[in-house]
């Protein structure tokens, strides 16, 4: 029976062995322990326990627990209460702050050996909040800039950055980024956003879970330093650049000194540049501007300068002073906003500019003559910023008449429309003879000369007319139009010695004569219109005065009845005299009269295709041509085929009756303005 | 500790075995009486004949590997428990002659612990599992005695044991280490899994011996095979075991 029972044993065990499971382990290094337990939950904080099963074979460093909101907290993301050393079997800890109440928690026990972190699983629970964080104080540097680190101290802050909302200067949609957080302190940079106050206090708000702590320091930002001298200069439609240190400010302007409101575009604002637009409504040569910086206004004088504008070189241009007619110079830098303002100079000066169109490589405008003298040649300079370009362009101006010269007050200072003057031009010699002043005019030195003043009550010496005698003697005939004194006034005046003579009056009641001439001997008054009880009447009589005898006589032969106050307008040419003017009212063209010496009769020779009166005192002269001026149209007659040219493109707005000739040129007084050059060379067709 | 309990009560029914009561004592005759005389005073059904049975002993348990990857290590331990069974035997089935029929009921207590570990590039992982288990077992076999010498017998048997085991984990523990991040969690979960009803196939082999007038002394060896038993997730590792238990029986049959 016994070896039956130990034969069955032995059966039995002998199959156990055979098929047991036992693999050889490798034995474990970490240390075992036990969730954390939470022990008590109260609105100060909670209380964790664990318990160690087994401390491995690794050496611990330190033991704890690590609690946070997150669903997966770490090291990094965590509180942490923490002791140094080895644990014993049980330890009990306690968390007093970064939990807010209602909120759910997560918390491991851990254990640090020197091979890592050992942590268990995560235990649940939901706080009734925490004691929180002790703030002690803030160090910062004496004088702080953006990106400047300040250190906050104190105790028991939380070491999840997301349990911060950390800010400066109240502003509480700012929130600052924390960093190196530790249990008694943690970092923060201060962000380009702060725009500091007047002030130099700030204000630091602390809020770490549900605490929140304000604490009002000193906070002193670094004076921004400008680096004036370095600014190259700017463009006018460019950029302007200002370097300094320190400049970054949230909330930032610049302005030009002389516009208070107008914010310049910024391109640019970085801690040691500020670029912004030179686009500039006034730009100086020394720009000076205001930036606002961090709250603070700072004036910059001199900040930078200006390229000038420059126009290309050697440019010529011909063409008209007049609107409509514009110009257009190449160059680079001018004012393209508002392109308007851009500026010139002129030389001889004075002449005004304005600019139609500009772009970055060209400039058009219109020009004016402005209060100027103008030359044929004028140079032209740009001059934005009262900086004048190194180049000029030559400008060719082919306008016929240009202002010539500037006469003071020679001709008076008062003009009023019953003011009358006559040119006439005696070979080189030129005379203006107004009111009561005979003017000498020389064109080459531009001088003007009161060579006889008549004291006479006449309020106009040449009323009536005055006119160039064959003996070379100026025969001016005055008036008056006042109702006691009916007859003209004859007065010969000697251009070559200036002496004035007065003649015996012509005996007739003639104020405005038809045709008033001169021959070697003789000087004529034909028909016209007499004053007879205070109206105008026409005669039809002819008066001559013999310049030897000086006497008057009356001629058998008389004129036809016109029934037109215009005068014919006498000239000489190649030793004819012949007149020009509208004869009848009711005819429709001026015609030109030879004088025949021998009938003394006026022969129309030819009809010209003009109406009114010729406003010249003079009809001029120049070479074989007669220009005939009636104040808005213009013919030339050649007066050798006595064809007509109409000239075209011209205009001239004022009173031409002080008109003369020189060397081929027609020099106009224009009353109360100055006198004038026509050149006839550059009449269009 | 119900469980715990229970077992005692056990124990101490089993080791006071002789000074159980009366109704015993009857049936020492009738199985002497009945082997000879078919005295009708035995428990008889028809010409049937019933023993009860109470037998202890130790189950050794034998983890046999199913599944498991060669970085895996497992580690089984407490792989003997006590055992207490018992039931009837139905004897002298007519016209089948050295045949018989057991039918019981049987608990089984053990305390198991499972140690494991899985290493990868990355991670190591550590498993330390403790559990109890209480296993209710019901074996059916059928007997044949190919020796028969009236005072003493041997015989094998075939059948089965339907197995309802209930699993208490006194102690868990995964340690996952990730080795680039210095890094160790500890894990509190169970992963150890077991099948916990099943039946499974057995046999046998006993002997017995006439004590007495009443008493036959019985020795037996039982075996049965639990396929797929045991499943041990160790996170991101796992492993199969199947289980042979091999018990070895002492006891009497009335």
């Amino acid at each position: 029976m016994e070896r039956v029972l130990s034969g069955l044993l032995l059966v039995t065990i002998s199959v156990i062995s055979f098929s047991c499971q036992n693999d050889e382990i490798k034995p474990r290094t970490t240390p075992r322990f036990s969730l954390a337990y939470i022990q008590s939950i109260s609105n100060s904080g909670v209380e964790f326990a664990a318990n160690i099963f087994d401390y491995g074979s690794e050496s611990i460093l330190e033991y704890g627990f690590l609690y946070s909101s997150s669903y997966n907290p770490n090291l990094e993301n965590s509180e942490i209460i923490s002791r140094k050393g080895s644990p014993p079997r049980n330890f009990v800890m306690r968390a007093t702050h970064s939990m807010e109440y209602g909120k759910t928690y997560r918390v491991a026990a851990y254990l640090l050996t020197k091979e890592g972190l050992v942590m268990s699983q995560l235990s649940e629970f939901v706080s009734l909040g925490s004691s929180g964080f002790i703030f002690e104080r803030i160090s910062m540097p004496t004088e702080v800039y953006y990106g400047d680190t300040i250190q906050v101290f104190g105790r028991d802050f939380s070491r999840d950055p997301a349990n911060y909302h950390f800010n400066i200067s109240g502003n509480r949609e700012m929130k600052i980024d924390v960093f190196d957080i530790s249990e008694t302190s943690f970092k923060a940079i201060i962000p380009k956003s702060l725009q500091p106050g007047e002030s130099e206090v700030a204000r630091f708000t602390i809020a770490i879970a549900q605490k929140l702590i304000e604490v009002e320091l000193p906070m002193k930002f670094k004076a921004p330093v400008f680096y004036l001298g370095q600014s190259p200069n700017a463009d006018f439609d460019g950029v302007a650049t200002i370097f300094g240190d320190y400049l970054e400010s949230p909330i930032a302007a610049v302005r030009f000194e002389d516009q208070p409101y107008n914010d310049i575009n910024i391109v640019e604002w970085s801690k040691g540049k500020i670029v912004f637009s030179s686009r500039n409504e006034n730009p100086q040569k020394q720009q000076s501007v205001n930036l606002l910086i961090r709250g603070k206004y700072y004036f910059l004088e001199n900040a930078f300068s200006y390229n000038p504008s420059e126009i290309d070189i050697g440019q010529v241009l011909e063409g008209r002073i007049e609107i409509g007619a514009s110009h257009t110079l190449t160059g680079r830098n001018f004012r393209l906003g508002p392109y308007f303002t851009n500026e010139f100079i002129s030389e001889p000066p004075g002449m005004s500019f304005h600019t139609v169109e500009a772009n970055e490589h060209s400039i058009r405008f219109e020009l004016g003559f402005g209060q100027s003298e103008i030359t044929r040649k004028v140079k032209i300079w740009s001059n934005n910023a009262g900086i004048r370009s190194e180049n000029y362009a030559e400008f060719i101006v082919s306008n016929p008449t240009l202002p010539f010269l500037d006469v003071g007050d020679i001709f008076g200072t008062e003009f009023s429309f019953d003011d009358l003057g006559r040119g006439i031009t005696v070979g080189d010699k030129l005379f203006f003879i107004w009111k009561n002043k005979i003017i000498s005019f020389d064109p080459e030195t531009k001088k003007l000369k009161t060579v006889r003043q008549v004291d006479t009550n006449v309020r106009n010496l040449a009323g009536a007319f005055a006119i160039l005698a064959p003996n070379s003697k100026i025969y001016i005939g005055s008036y008056n139009r006042d109702y006691t004194w009916q007859f003209i006034k004859l007065i010969e005046f000697d251009p070559f010695t200036a002496q004035i003579k007065e003649l015996p009056s012509p005996p007739t009641g003639l104020v405005i004569p038809k045709y008033v001439y001169a021959t070697e001997n003789s000087l004529y008054l034909d028909g016209g219109f007499a004053r007879v009880n205070s109206s105008l009447v026409e005669q039809t009589e002819r008066f001559k005065f013999d310049l030897n005898s000086q006497t008057w006589g009356k001629m058998d032969k008389t004129i036809p009845l016109t029934g037109f106050q215009g005068t014919m307008k006498t000239f000489r040419y190649q030793g004819k005299l012949y007149a020009v003017g509208l004869l009848n009212w009711s005819d429709d063209f001026n015609v030109i009269q030879e004088f025949s010496p021998a009938t003394e009769e006026w022969i129309t020779i030819k009809t010209i295709d003009r109406k009114g009166e010729v406003t010249t005192n003079q009809p001029i002269v120049i070479d074989n041509q007669l220009f005939l001026f009636y104040g808005h149209q213009y013919s030339k007659i050649d007066l050798l085929t006595f064809t007509e040219s109409h000239i075209r493109d011209y205009y001239w707005g004022y009173d031409q009756l002080s008109t003369v000739t020189y060397k081929n040129k027609i020099y106009t007084y224009a009353p109360g303005f100055k006198i004038y050059e026509t050149d006839p060379n550059y009449f269009t067709y | 500790m119900v469980f715990k309990k229970g077992f005692v009560w056990v124990l101490i029914f089993f080791l006071h075995l002789n000074s159980f009561g009366i109704g015993f004592e009857k049936c020492h005759d009738c199985f002497y009486d009945d082997y000879t005389n078919n005295n009708s005073d035995s428990i008889v059904l028809e010409k049937v004949k019933i023993y009860p049975f109470v037998l202890a002993g130790t189950v050794f348990q034998g983890i046999i590997k199913q599944e498991k990857h060669s970085e895996r290590a497992d580690s089984f331990s407490n792989i003997v428990s006590p055992t207490l069974v018992t039931g009837i035997r139905i004897q002298q089935i007519p016209d089948i002659k050295n045949f018989s029929i057991d039918f019981g009921v049987g608990l089984n207590y053990g305390k198991t612990s499972v140690d494991s570990r899985f290493e990868t590039g990355e991670d190591i992982v550590y498993g330390t599992e403790v559990f109890k288990e209480l296993t209710v077992l019901v074996p059916l076999y059928f007997n044949y005695s190919f020796v028969n010498l009236g005072t003493s017998e041997v015989y094998v048997g075939l059948g089965g044991i339907f197995s309802s085991t209930r699993q208490k984990i006194d102690f868990s523990i995964m340690d996952y280490s990730l080795k680039n991040d210095f890094f160790t969690l500890l894990i509190f979960d169970g992963f150890v899994e077991r099948k916990n009803q099943a039946l499974n196939p057995a046999f046998k082999a006993g002997a017995q011996w006439k004590k007495g007038k009443r008493r036959t002394f019985v020795t037996e060896f039982q075996g049965f095979f639990q396929s797929n038993l045991y499943t041990i997730n160790l996170i991101n590792d796992t492993s199969k075991y199947n289980q042979f238990s091999a018990l070895f029986l002492l006891g009497y049959r009335f």
